[in-house]
């Protein structure tokens, strides 16, 4: 036990919210997903450095589906199981350019802030 | 901003279309867990390690069910909704408990919503009227000499010299009319009002119109009435054709111009209208004094409409300037202090009576309401102890204390809703037993008790709060436990905090109702020495008032009316005795007396004495024994010498030594020959001393020439099949004169001691449902006692303890509660009976008797609810008690 916690804490959790603009934008940039589908696309951007557990991809679908940045629609997965498909909205694309905007700015900020410390 | 309202939207949509959502989230899932699963196998795991690393790679599954739920759904709704649900099927489960429970709360609740329906009726309720918070009543104020009455031409000064008032009515609102339609004479409750009355109020009449200025400007000249609904429906059928139509009022002639709209009953709470009369026909209502031109003469009540934006504070303080501009032109006005008030309820006189009363009975009823709350929080308290399993596991799997705390105070509001809504329709049914007390038909007295929406709201507020009181307590209690032992189910493990919470709970419920008996017993022996009479006999008497003076006539025809009516009621068939006067009791007025040989000191000085002129065969009608001399006869006429007759009090106080008869008496400077001497009629009430009395002759004339005279007539036979043909007969001696109050003696002792006779019926039988439910309390905690120390009352019968010795056992425990509860009862019984001692009639507040019998009968009955978990605990079997754990 004490074993494996010590290799997922070589991991980053993810943080709080930024997934909700990862999600955001993969459904930009790939179109119609589901969730499985996003779950790999962050795993294979993420290049193992993330550490995510795949449900939590439905709670922040969820929540970009109430604020109406995303739409969902049935439909069918590569290997012929019903699937829920995921598609970013017009209003989601200005809410990402928002906060992709904004995410640019803080990093901006903490990076420079981090290498005048150092 | 937007998106947390549409995230709401959700949310809210998500509480209702739950089930759909969890489905199609479940399909998800497993969708995702398939493809991982497929994932690995292809990289070469086997089936079920794939589907393992699949299920951690995903996370835990529940929580994210859980998580979705709590954001697609408002949270504390859906809990509360579970809470709500679960709760049901507790109490459908428990019916035993469950209709306990919310008997006595409907009970509780219901006595205190009954006793606010009067609350409300007398306080609160406002005239039915537009905009009726803006109406005000100028009444007199605490420093006062003048009350809130006034003449009419100070009236019109107020009216006309004010800015702050949108308009000024005035009314008269009591006034007796008798309105005689086709030979049948009936007296009907008349308001004499100010032309501008109706249009204040802002009402618009059913039929016809409302009076017209010019109609209020030359006294006596326009003989114009509006009748009510009620009256048009009863007396005219509701046929248009009323209108233009005469009726006899007083002896005058009057025509109807209006009907008023079906829900109005006048302004004056209690004392509904059915015909109104401009003020300048005030002559014809009131024949005391002139009130249209005499300053002094002042039957007249105000009430005004505020100007928009004017406060009460400003328009008082500018009829007080009135004020004093009046008083400084006419003495009769020196001395008025003007308080303004809200037009709610009753009028300032009775608001004094209704106070005392209404602190009284919401005192009674809450203290039912709190021993129904000791109750149902000690039947919690049992059920909470049968449940301690379930709650401790509940605790050890993480449910928060919070979140059980909530449980108990849903199911405990459930209970208290039931019990309310229940409680609820008692008190509609039970305000219209009380009402007899308060609305009656010989007086003309009716107040509104119909559902306010103020009821509702007070019904609403006193639920909660009763369901909060009862259910926090156990709900405390019951999450605050050692999980371990609980657990562990030590059979005799009665935890000693909750006994002794439930111990107190009895020892209050007892001792609160030992007060309420206590009370109770006192008013019952006071309101049977009220019925039963002191040296007289009320029963089948009936009284009947003659009201000559209302049409002006002079003594002369009026004594010979009075006296034809008394000679043909003597004849008529089924009347034993006939003479004029009432009880003792009624008397308002007194007279001073002194002997002769005292000199004429101030008039304080002297011994001020209740009279009473009454006919003769009075005492023969009453049956009140005569110890001396003889009651007054037809030779007791004017011009013969001046007699009366005195009760024994008085007797002994002139002259406490010898013999009263024949002696001589100054009453108001006249000397009177006393011929009789009677027995004390009126009873003693606890806060004042036996009071001396005398009579005078009535057709004797002595004080002021007899025009009016109340009937007493001793019936054989049912006295309300008696009242019609009674009636008949006075009728045709002259069908002009008003007949009013017909009613029993009986009925008319219970109008006039409403307040003993209610106070009375309500602690009684609050008295009895407290005594009962206190009962219930102790037999509960013993047959619970009981059941925790089963195996210590094994152990001990094991150990060779006779079945007497268990016996004693049970019983001394429960004989404590109750034997402590009894002694603080009697305090506080002591202590709150005083209370009533204005309503004590024949007994003091502090009677031994009442005490020691009450408190002797709730130890017997206490005795009793003891004695079956006793007899419960005997029979238990010792093998199986050391054994069921």
């Amino acid at each position: 036990m004490s074993k494996e916690k010590n290799t997922e804490a070589q991991k980053s959790e993810v943080l709080q919210g930024t997934l909700d603009l990862m999600v955001l934008k993969v459904l930009d940039a790939l179109g119609p997903q589901h969730g499985y589908g996003i779950a790999r696309r962050i795993e294979q951007v993420s290049d193992q450095v993330l550490q995510l557990n795949e449900g939590t991809v439905y709670t922040s679908l969820l929540r970009l589906q109430q604020r109406k940045w995303i739409a969902s629609e049935w439909g069918t997965s590569e290997n012929n199981r019903k699937a829920k498909y995921y598609s970013i909205t017009k209003s989601g694309r200005k809410q990402l350019a928002l906060e992709t905007e904004n995410w640019e700015r803080i990093a901006g900020v903490i990076g420079r802030l981090l290498r005048l410390e150092g | 901003m937007t998106h947390y309202l549409r995230a709401l939207a959700a949310r809210l949509r998500g509480l209702f279309g739950d089930r759909r959502a969890d489905r199609e989230l479940d399909e998800e899932i497993e969708t995702h867990l398939r493809l991982l699963t497929v994932r690995y196998v292809c990289q070469g795991m086997t089936e079920a390690e794939a589907a393992r690393a699949a299920r951690r790679q995903f996370g835990n599954v529940t929580l994210l069910q859980e998580a979705h739920r709590e954001t697609r759904g408002i949270r504390l709704v859906e809990t509360l909704l579970q809470d709500l649900r679960h709760g049901l099927r507790v109490l459908r489960k428990n019916p035993g408990f469950t209709t306990a429970a919310v008997l006595s709360l409907a009970l509780g609740i219901g006595a205190n919503l009954t006793i606010f329906s009067f609350v409300d009726a007398f306080f609160l309720r406002p005239i039915p009227a537009r905009e009726p918070e803006r109406l005000v009543n100028p009444e007199g104020g605490p420093n006062s000499r003048l009350h809130g009455y006034y003449a009419y031409p100070s009236y019109v000064h107020y009216r006309d010299h004010s800015k702050t008032f949108e308009s000024l009515a005035a009314h008269y609102s009591t006034a007796p009319l008798n309105l005689v339609i086709e030979g049948d004479s009936r007296m009907a409750n008349g308001a004499v009002v100010s032309a501008n009355y109706f249009s204040m109020l802002g009402i618009q009449p059913r039929l016809g119109r409302f009076f017209l200025p010019e109609e209020d400007v030359v006294p006596d000249r326009n003989p114009v009435v509006v009748i009510s609904y009620r009256m048009w429906q009863d007396r005219f059928d509701g046929d248009p054709a009323a209108l233009g139509k005469k009726l006899s009022l007083n002896g005058a002639a009057c025509q109807i111009i209006g009907v008023a709209p079906p829900d109005f009953p006048g302004v004056l709470a209690g004392f509904p209208n059915d015909i109104w009369l401009p003020t300048m026909m005030l002559r014809l209502g009131y024949r005391y004094c002139d009130a249209l031109t005499d300053f002094g003469c002042k039957p007249l009540e105000l009430l005004g409409r505020l100007a928009p934006g004017r406060t009460l504070a400003e328009a008082e303080a500018e009829l007080n300037m009135l004020a004093r501009q009046l008083a400084a032109a006419f003495p009769g006005e020196q001395g008025r202090v003007i308080s303004l008030r809200p037009a709610l309820g009753v009028r300032v006189n009775e608001r004094v009576e209704y106070a005392y009363q209404m602190r009284l009975l919401m005192t009674v009823t809450g203290l039912l309401l709190l021993i129904a709350c000791a109750n149902v929080a000690g039947l919690l308290l049992v059920r909470a102890a049968a449940r301690r399993k379930e709650i401790s596991i509940r605790l050890c799997i993480g449910a928060g204390r919070f979140r059980l705390i909530r449980q108990f105070l849903t199911e405990g509001l459930l209970l208290a809703f039931a019990g309310g809504a229940l409680g609820f329709l008692i008190s509609r049914w039970a305000k219209d037993l009380l009402a007899v007390f308060y609305n009656s038909a010989g007086w003309d007295v009716y107040y509104d008790l119909s559902l306010s929406p103020r009821a509702l709201i007070y019904a609403l507020a006193l639920t909660l709060l009763t369901g909060l009181m009862f259910s926090l307590p156990p709900a405390l209690q019951a999450t605050r436990q050692d999980l371990a032992r609980a657990l562990k189910d030590e059979g005799g493990s009665q935890s000693p905090r909750r006994l002794r919470l439930r111990s107190a709970l009895v020892i209050g419920q007892v001792a609160l109702s030992l007060a309420l008996l206590v009370a109770a017993g006192l008013l019952v022996r006071s309101e049977s020495n009220i019925h039963h009479g002191a040296n007289f006999d009320p029963r089948q008497i009936v009284t009947l008032r003659l009201r000559p003076a209302l049409l002006n006539y002079n003594p002369e025809k009026a004594q010979a009316f009075t006296r034809e009516v008394v000679r043909r009621l003597e004849g008529a068939p089924g009347v034993q005795s006939v003479s004029l006067g009432s009880l003792p009791w009624f008397s308002t007025s007194y007279i001073r007396v002194r002997l002769p040989e005292q000199t004429a000191q101030r008039a304080e000085d002297q011994l001020q004495v209740y009279y009473q002129e009454v006919a003769p065969r009075y005492c023969e009608t009453l049956k009140i024994p005569l110890l001396e001399g003889r009651e007054f006869n037809e030779g007791d006429r004017p011009g013969a010498m001046r007699v009366a007759v005195i009760n024994e009090t008085l007797a002994r106080r002139l002259w406490p030594q010898g013999a009263a008869l024949e002696r001589t008496l100054i009453l108001n400077d006249q000397p009177y020959q006393v011929v009789g001497v009677s027995k004390d009629a009126r009873l003693r009430n606890a806060l004042e001393d036996q009071q001396p009395f005398l009579y005078l002759p009535y057709w004797q004339n002595n004080i002021r020439p007899q025009i009016d005279g109340r009937l007493l007539i001793r019936v054989s036979g049912d006295m309300q099949t008696m009242l019609p043909s009674l009636r008949r007969t006075i009728v045709a001696v002259d069908p002009q004169v008003p007949l009013g109050e017909a009613m029993s003696l009986g009925r008319q002792i219970n109008v006039v001691f409403k307040s003993v006779m209610l106070t009375s019926a309500v602690v009684k039988w609050t008295g009895a449902v407290a005594f009962f439910l206190s009962m219930l309390g102790l037999y509960g905690v013993l047959a619970f006692a009981v059941g925790e120390r089963k195996r210590e009352i094994g152990i001990r019968m094991a150990l060779g303890a006779k079945r007497s010795d268990v016996l004693r056992l049970v019983i001394a425990q429960g004989l404590r509660l109750a034997l402590t509860g009894v002694g603080i009862g009697l305090a506080a019984a002591y202590a709150a009976t005083r209370l009533v001692k204005s309503l004590l009639y024949g007994v003091s507040a502090t009677d031994a008797l009442t005490f020691t019998v009450t408190a002797l009968s709730l130890l017997v009955v206490a005795l009793l609810a003891c004695w079956i978990p006793a007899r419960r605990a005997t029979k238990v079997d010792p093998l199986l008690a050391l054994r069921c754990d």
